[in-house]
């Protein structure tokens, strides 16, 4: 009883300090991590069907064993240059909760790196880039082997802006 | 005496005459037997008193207290003709034996004879004659195996709560849901008519309620009362399983007597001393079979010699009853046994599956419907397959549709269950309103998706409330218009192509056209003067604030009603038909898709993207030329389909798709749907055929995409967007009005600053000509805006002509 109460608690500090294990993954020439139990599974790009009238990033949606999730294209998401798919290209299937309510959304990656332990103490804040970029959605900057990390608090990515607004009118 | 003499000869020829269900004329014979037992005749004394106990025999027959009615008239008979002796040929009753005759009545009229005062006597011997019942002949065994499943669960669960009772967790929750199973039980016997069931159940339920109530407490000996009540219910849903194959009645008095009596008992006086009770198959076999009585039997067992010796054995040794009888009664039981086990398979096992697992694995079925065509279509490996490998392939192919069609399978029920619950509503309601209708019920085994039976329930009812409520007239206008006085309602199911149809129909006074027209007229439904065809006419019926009932009874006619129906049967995606004749009755038939998970749709290019139509709104296609095409101030395009002039929506510009082919000729196809009588023609590069698909969600997140109303898988395993035809219209007329606001606007502006307007880029830009030219649109988003709203303007053109008036 008391062990699990300190696994407990450690578990919630842990969760409160950003440390434990990321996936990460590339878009351009930045890594970015994310939240290794956010993720369900790594898929290869298949064919995307497009939704007509919908913001440019939602790529659209796909089949996913028989479930229909939308797929969302991070690179335009970021105002990043798009690129055409390549045989690295992947969908990173992730549960994303909104509003209470968990639900499945692919993201579109150029690759998947790997999966990282990262320490707390490897953990920065993310700095202030000034109104040029949000750094809303930013779990922390992770700094591994010299390379920096930016670590996505993938709900926070998912939920606002934009893409909230096309739930939000809907209810 | 001559008087007397007279009544028995009435009587006699009356007993003759009269039918056991003619209870008029039975009271009439009580009566005349009142009238001789009242008689004060001197010397008459004896005829009296046989009089009395005929009186008495009588009221039970009339009262339905006695079983064997036809043995009790026999011994009427027998009993009148005594009294005729006695009185003729001045014989005495002893030369008779007139008490036995009348013993039939289980020995209540010679208790009564002489002790005419004796009320309670009478009463008592009431109480003893009711006999607790199941007929199960005409029942229905598929609702009744489900009632087994579901009670026998429900026992489980009264015994273990009663024991987490006794351990005393809990006590308030467990008494109440012991309470709710037995008054589950209790509700769904009484319907189903299990006469036992119902009463063991419902004496329960009342101790219990004192349980809830704190009046006694659940445990000792209540507990064990309730204990014993539910292996006597156990008990009784064993008999039901088989009777239900023998289809017989089932007589449950003896087994349930002594349980209702400790309950009553405890019910009454809870600080009251148990009764035991006993119990004994062979012993009852005996006396249903008449060769003996419970007294009988109860004095032999005491009489047993050793406790091992069989009861058969006892009885014949004891010359109670004659071998024979117990060899009889032994081959009945062997009998009942065999019955039984073969009964269990009847009472099939049933499973509940959580609806999300089933959906699931019907998905994961799918999935691999499409996974095996990928491999078994496969080109290179077909053309390098072995004669073995073809053959498995072909082996795969075989179980896969199995498996597709035991997924869908498992979704369908039969319909029986709604059309039961309609069957009770028109018997509630034909007593209610004073009508008499009977309702045929065809197709009760028509399956249709569970997801259907459970939205289909409340529209029936509406219809067939309104079929019995304002279809059907009143018995005496019936007579007068030369029509049966029992009226019909008609509910009937079946499968035509594809399609599950529900039918209604009733032979009442039909919907008169000229009334629905006026009234529709009168509140404000419809244009005075406008010529409709019958079904136009009758669907009026179905628009939101019409009744044509001339009262408002409690059962229907509030004003809403069939709207609601409509309502629903479109969100089922089906369609309603109406079709009635003046004075000869209404027809409502009612057609729905098999299932809601499947969608029946037109496939179709645009743009090469494929989207899916639902056939359901389609009217028709046809090929597209341009010379066809009539342009409204060059921008809206029309065509004229055989004088009607339907606007139409070039979807790849409404949806934003980047055109392929700058060719002007290239081919087109029109595909020209309908939504809410509302005609228009949508713009596809291609038709690419019939598809039944299945239906997925997008999902919360594409929620606000009216346009689209789900994904379907198509054969390839990518997903084709169904186009929601009232979401693509309303959107069309949104961006249309967006469009003529920020128009009429801007040439505001220009009047007002007589300056060239800026494009605004978020907003819908300008489409005029002169602002073509004046405004640099270079963008490829611009372009595409352009073209969308050339594609949208079309239909109004009147208001086009006047944007700048209509924005002051």
């Amino acid at each position: 009883m008391n062990d699990f109460q300190t696994t407990a608690a450690t578990v919630a500090e842990t969760v409160r300090a950003k440390a434990g294990k990321y996936l990460t993954f590339r878009l351009a020439s930045e890594e970015y991590g994310l939240e290794i139990l956010k993720v369900r599974e790594i898929i290869g790009v298949m064919e995307i069907t497009h939704v007509p009238r919908t913001p440019e990033y939602i790529r659209g949606v796909i089949n996913l064993r028989g479930k229909v999730i939308p797929v969302l294209d991070l690179r335009t998401k970021f105002n990043m240059e798009k690129t055409e798919n390549t045989d690295e290209t992947c969908i990173v299937v992730v549960d994303v909760s909104s509003t209470g309510e968990t639900i499945q959304m692919g993201i579109l990656v150029d690759a998947v790196s790997e999966v990282l332990d990262i320490q707390d103490s490897q953990i920065e804040d993310a700095p202030a880039f000034g109104t040029s970029v949000d750094t809303k959605f930013i779990l922390g900057m992770g700094k591994v082997n010299n390379e920096v990390k930016i670590l996505l608090d993938i709900d926070e990515v998912l939920t606002t802006g934009e893409f909230a607004m096309l739930e939000g009118m809907a209810e | 005496m001559a008087d007397l003499e007279k009544i028995i000869e009435e009587i006699t020829a009356d007993l003759v005459m009269v039918d056991l269900e003619d209870l008029p004329a039975l009271s009439q014979i009580h009566e005349k037997f009142e009238s001789l037992a009242k008689s004060d005749v001197e010397g008459a004394g004896e005829i009296i008193s046989v009089a009395k106990g005929c009186a008495e025999l009588l009221k039970k027959i009339i009262l339905s207290e006695i079983q064997d009615k036809k043995a009790a008239m026999k011994a009427l008979n027998e009993a009148v003709t005594v009294m005729q002796q006695v009185i003729r040929d001045g014989k005495s009753l002893k030369d008779f034996k007139v008490p036995e005759i009348l013993e039939i009545g289980n020995g209540s009229a010679t208790k009564d004879k002489g002790d005419s005062g004796s009320s309670k006597t009478a009463a008592e011997s009431v109480e003893e004659d009711i006999r607790y019942t199941m007929h199960l002949t005409d029942a229905d065994s598929s609702l009744i195996g489900e009632f087994i499943t579901e009670a026998r669960e429900h026992c489980s669960n009264a015994e273990q709560m009663l024991m987490n009772l006794e351990t005393g967790e809990d006590k308030e929750g467990s008494i109440n849901a012991i309470f709710r199973s037995f008054h589950t039980i209790k509700g769904a016997a009484g319907f189903l008519d299990l006469q036992p069931i119902n009463v063991v159940s419902h004496e329960s339920e009342t101790l219990l309620d004192m349980g809830r109530k704190g009046t006694v407490k659940i445990e000792g000996r209540i507990a064990d009362v309730i204990f014993d009540s539910i292996d006597i219910l156990r008990q009784l849903l064993e008999a039901v399983e088989d009777t239900l194959s023998s289809g017989a009645e089932y007589d449950a008095t003896e087994q349930i007597s002594p349980i209702l009596g400790r309950l009553r008992q405890l019910i009454s006086n809870p600080e009251a001393s148990d009764i035991s009770e006993p119990s004994d198959r062979i012993g009852d076999k005996l006396i249903d079979m008449g060769v003996t009585s419970q007294k009988k039997i109860d004095e032999a067992l005491r009489k047993k010699s050793s406790p091992d010796e069989k009861i058969g054995q006892t009885l014949v040794k004891q010359q109670v009853v004659p071998a024979k009888a117990v060899a009889k009664a032994l081959r009945e039981q062997q009998q009942v046994r065999k019955e039984k086990q073969a009964a269990t398979s009847a009472v099939k096992e049933m499973v509940k599956i959580d609806t999300e697992r089933l959906d699931r694995m019907v998905d994961t079925i799918g999935e691999l419907v499409i996974a095996e065509s990928m491999v078994g279509q496969n080109e290179e490996l077909l053309s390098k397959a072995s004669h073995e490998i073809t053959r498995n392939i072909s082996h795969l192919n075989k179980i896969t549709r199995e498996l597709q069609e035991m997924g869908m399978a498992m979704r369908l029920v039969p319909v029986r269950g709604t059309f039961q619950k309609l069957a009770r509503a028109v018997r509630d309601l034909t007593r209610k309103s004073g009508k008499q209708v009977e309702l045929n019920l065809f197709g009760e085994d028509t399956e249709v998706d569970r997801s259907i039976t459970d939205l289909i329930g409340d529209p029936l009812m509406h219809m067939i409330r309104n079929a019995v409520d304002h279809g059907i007239e009143s018995p005496d206008d019936r007579v007068g218009y030369g029509k049966p006085v029992v009226g019909t309602v008609t509910l009937k199911a079946y499968h035509k192509g594809g399609s599950i149809y529900f039918e209604i129909e009733d032979d009442g006074h039909g919907l008169d056209k000229e009334k629905i027209y006026k009234k529709a007229v009168e509140k404000g439904l419809l244009e005075p003067g406008k010529e409709l065809t019958d079904t136009e006419t009758y669907s009026i019926i179905l628009m939101p604030g019409f009744s044509t009932a001339q009262k408002v009874t409690d059962i229907s006619g509030r004003g809403v009603g069939m709207d609601v129906v409509k309502k629903n049967i479109d969100a089922m995606r089906g369609n309603l038909e109406i079709d009635s004749e003046l004075g000869r009755g209404t027809k409502f038939v009612m057609k729905l898709p098999l299932t809601l998970a499947i969608i029946d749709g037109m496939l179709v290019d645009i743009e090469d993207e494929k989207y899916i139509i639902p056939t359901l709104s389609v009217v028709e296609s046809l090929s597209l030329t341009q010379d066809m095409i009539s342009t409204v101030t060059s921008r809206g395009e029309l065509i004229n389909l055989r004088g009607e002039l339907l606007p139409l929506i070039r979807v790849n510009r409404l949806f934003g798709l980047p055109e392929k082919s700058d060719d002007e000729n290239a081919e087109h196809t029109v595909v020209v749907v309908e939504d809410n009588a509302r005609k228009i023609g949508l713009v596809v590069n291609k038709l690419l055929g019939q598809r039944q698909t299945v239906i997925k969600s997008l999902g919360k997140t594409f929620s606000r995409q009216k346009w689209i109303s789900g994904g379907a898988i198509l054969s390839n395993g990518n997903i084709g967007l169904i186009i929601d035809i009232g979401g693509v219209i309303s959107l069309a007329d949104e961006l249309k009005r967006e469009l003529y606001a920020d128009r009429s606007k801007n040439r505001l502006k220009k009047y007002l600053n007589n300056n060239e307007p800026e494009t605004i880029t978020e907003n819908i830009p300008e489409i005029s000509r002169a602002d073509h030219e004046a405004s640099e649109m270079t963008s490829a988003e611009d372009n595409r805006l352009k073209d969308l709203n050339a594609a949208l303007i079309g239909e109004e053109t009147e208001t086009a002509a006047e944007p700048v008036s209509s924005s002051h």
